[in-house]
């Protein structure tokens, strides 16, 4: 088959995938007319950013090379993530069955390089043209317009490629390699937060980043910049040798990579997977454990097991777990800069971030965890019972982690027993709060939302929403369980402590206080998203 | 004293939007017997199922399965077992684990439930592979898995979705026996399969679904043995006659009908 032929079968392979994207996205016309006013409004900033560059060259002013650069170098890293990103979705869509029975696999390979790089077209286009418009203004040169839109289109492209090999060279690992496979996946998942603990702690012994940036201007990486200004011609100072230089390196990258995609999506399509998930052994799901010896009396058999069920599933496809990273960044963002600002003591906020890590990673998105399943369950067992089981598997993980790890921290701080102990106990209840708001926000989830997407730590596909819908629902559910914990923290501030004494109260009865005003809030608000909750369960509808 | 059917509904409609996917469907089944539900792909069959096992709510009508209503699931589910087109399975499990997850839902005694699973493992043949798990499975495993677990409890009245798909002879066959037995020991079966051979073999009263109605209904017998011309057909021959577009070529057979009257044996 000619290079011509495939080509013609790759863009076809491309613009089928655009379409099947398009369709499932399923965005709303206000939600797709926000987008693009948003990116209307990030091309006006870089356009009107990009006339005063302009009009500062045009008098004469040198290149800010070293702020172009970086602002150019994270672009480019965030091109290639996304490239990733969009890969891992659309490579696992792919149907290898049909397409590799119906053309060389360099077809499917390149179409999906097409893909992704169309979809990295789709969301810089419009902020390219604002760049490239007001820098032209303010040099007033068109040509330099054109020069911009093409140094931006060969790091676009470039990215994309590296993008794509990248994520296909990763997965390629993880499949020859089990084990490669898993610290993938957890370097992917928590490694930005190994990182950034690793640079808060040397912090002070790094070497300073000016000289290195002081050195930006001979590497080839900025002779982007040349090229971008190229049409500026002299009045830009440039080198249009390097401009053209880093042209001339692109162009033969860009060819290496689409081979390197080539090779690695054959590789991947013809390879056995060697996963874990084909190992031997049942693990007993009714009675026979310890848990069902001490509830047995307390807890039905149906209880019982939808929480034993959970716990295993989460052992063998740790999605709740993977979901404890967003609170990570929650307590990160929000929690330590409270920490130091106001003055809420550590082992509370230790307490709260366990809590609700343990109430997220089993409450959370029942619909998208028991997908394939929800038939059986719907005409299995009843409401109160699935919510009551998903309950008892947060809490009995829970309750002990929070109760051993905030109690030696206690007894080792400036809080006494008494304290200590309405932590521990706030900590459960917002547990038990954050894994009831978290069912009852997840069974508002429309069945057909859902796509399967692959899933970190197994082959077996998580069935998830697309979009900002999941992120806006954990953004709500972290306002529901921050509003429970308000009475505890605002009540151990010692600004609000020490002020009892005016009337009386001492600031450990204060404190105390609002830490057991935090578990009855949270208990309250638990009860009442059990009730919805299983209002949702009892009314959901397979359509 | 007369028995009360294990399903009936009446008059039970399903749109979505502006297309009825099941339209006015008035069905009467007797506890203990097998019913053959037949259709066209796109004719309402799974809409049905869904409504009958309270998955989805209907639009207008009602019905009742062993006597509990369609409308409130939570009364309907100590009544029922289900199998879809695609088996509700979790991949990441093993098929014994899925079956206890399933008893255990149920509220089944453990040492019951345990000989139970044994029984149903051995005679599906699927002991050996009981403790892999069912992302290891072909399509066949996990149908006769899906199938298992909306048996194993012993239902009042069992919904199966295409249940012989994806396996292979001998185990259609142990299906089909399967079913049989269900029937004897008084469960009622609602069958929704497009084989054929399996419905004649099994089933007391097949009903044919078309655009989301009752196009025909009664004993396989009756339906292949027109009355009209005395002739004996094969229930393929009957299901393609009432099922044809009613603007194409059902003008050519018009003993039995189009869309707009069922047709019926006598």
């Amino acid at each position: 088959m000619s290079a011509t032929t495939i080509l013609a079968h790759s863009v076809r392979i491309a613009r089928t995938e655009w379409r099947c994207h398009r369709r499932d996205a399923g965005q709303s016309r206000i939600h797709r007319r926000l987008l693009v006013g948003l990116r209307l409004v990030v091309a006006a900033a870089l356009g009107a950013a990009g006339r005063s560059i302009g009009r500062d060259l045009a008098a004469g002013q040198s290149i800010p090379v070293t702020e172009l650069w970086l602002a150019g170098a994270v672009a480019f890293a965030w091109a290639v993530w996304r490239s990733a990103t969009l890969t891992h979705e659309r490579f696992s869509r792919l149907d290898p069955d049909m397409l590799l029975t119906a053309v060389p696999a360099r077809a499917p390979a390149l179409g999906l390089l097409g893909f992704v790089s169309a979809r990295l077209a789709a969301s810089l286009a419009v902020p390219t043209l604002g760049v490239a418009g007001g820098l032209a203004l303010g040099l007033r040169s068109p040509a330099v317009a054109l020069t911009v839109i093409i140094a931006i289109a060969g790091m676009a492209a470039l990215a994309a490629a590296v993008g794509v090999t990248g994520r296909l060279a990763t997965q390629l690992v993880g499949t020859r390699l089990t084990r490669g496979r898993f610290y993938r996946d957890l370097f992917v998942l928590f490694g930005w937060a190994a990182i950034l603990s690793v640079v808060a702690v040397f912090r002070s012994t790094l070497v300073s980043a000016l000289p290195v940036l002081a050195g930006v201007g001979s590497l080839s990486g900025a002779w982007i910049v040349d090229l971008a200004l190229l049409g500026a011609g002299e009045r830009a100072g440039i080198e249009a040798r390097r401009g053209l230089a880093v042209l001339g390196l692109i162009l033969p990258s860009l060819a290496l990579f689409a081979g390197g995609t080539t090779v690695l999506a054959r590789r991947l399509w013809e390879a056995e997977p060697t996963g874990s998930d084909g190992a031997h052994g049942s693990h007993p799901l009714v009675d026979g454990g310890r848990l069902d010896r001490v509830l047995a009396g307390a807890v039905s058999r149906p209880v019982r097991t939808v929480a034993r069920e959970r716990w295993l599933a989460e052992r063998r496809a740790p999605r709740g777990v993977l979901n404890t990273a967003y609170v990570l960044l929650f307590v990160g963002v929000v929690g330590f800069p409270v920490v130091g600002i106001v003055g809420v003591p550590l082992l509370l906020l230790v307490a709260f971030a366990l809590a609700v890590a343990v109430g997220v990673a089993f409450g959370s998105d029942p619909i998208g965890v028991e997908y394939r399943v929800l038939p059986m369950l719907f005409t299995t067992i009843r409401g109160r019972q699935f919510v009551s089981g998903l309950l008892l598997a947060a809490l009995v993980v829970g309750a002990p982690t929070v109760t051993a790890v905030v109690v030696p921290i206690g007894l080792f701080s400036s809080a006494t027993l008494l304290e200590t102990l309405a932590v521990a106990l706030g900590g459960v209840a917002i547990c038990a709060c954050t894994a009831a708001v978290g069912v009852a926000l997840g069974l508002g989830v429309d069945h057909d939302g859902l796509v399967p997407v692959p899933s970190f730590f197994t082959d077996v596909p998580a069935y998830a929403e697309r979009g900002w819908a999941p992120f806006r629902r954990l953004a709500v559910l972290f306002a529901v369980v921050s509003v429970a914990g308000l009475p505890a923290f605002l009540g151990t501030m010692p600004a609000v402590s020490d002020s009892g004494a005016g009337i009386g109260a001492p600031a450990a009865a204060v404190r105390i206080g609002s830490l057991l005003l935090t578990t009855l809030v949270a208990v309250a608000i638990a009860s009442g998203a059990v009730r919805i909750a299983v209002r949702r369960y009892r009314r959901y509808q397979l359509t | 004293m007369h028995e009360q059917p294990a399903i009936v509904t009446d008059d039970l409609t399903k749109a979505y939007g502006d297309t009825t996917a099941v339209d006015g469907l008035s069905l009467s089944i007797e506890s203990g017997t097998v019913y053959g539900f037949l259709g066209p792909n796109g004719a309402g069959k799974t809409t049905t199922i869904r409504l009958l096992t309270a998955l989805v709510a209907p639009t207008s009508g009602s019905g009742r399965v062993a006597g509990a209503p369609i409308t409130d699931r939570e009364s309907l589910i100590d009544h029922i077992g289900y199998l879809p087109e695609s088996p509700p399975i979790r991949e990441a499990l093993t098929a014994r684990e899925q079956l206890e997850y399933h008893g255990g839902l149920r509220d089944m005694d453990p040492a019951e439930l345990e000989a139970r699973i044994e029984t149903l493992l051995e005679r599906f043949d699927l002991a050996a592979d009981a403790d892999d798990r069912i992302v290891t499975y072909s399509k066949g495993m996990r149908q006769k898995t899906g199938l298992m677990q909306a048996i194993m409890h012993e239902p009042d009245v069992v919904f199966l979705d295409e249940p012989t798909s994806g396996l292979d002879p001998r185990a259609v066959r142990t299906v089909r026996e399967a079913i049989a037995e269900l029937a004897a020991a008084g469960t009622t079966v609602f069958l929704s399969t497009h084989i054929l051979p399996v419905v004649e073999d099994v089933a007391e009263t097949v009903g044919i679904l078309s655009d989301g109605e009752l196009v025909a209904e009664g004993p396989p017998d009756d339906l292949t043995n027109r009355v009209e011309t005395g002739s004996e057909r094969s229930l393929e021959d009957v299901f393609l006659e009432v099922t044809t577009d009613r603007d194409g070529e059902a003008g050519e057979s018009d003993s039995v009908g189009g869309r707009d009257e069922r047709y019926s044996p006598n």
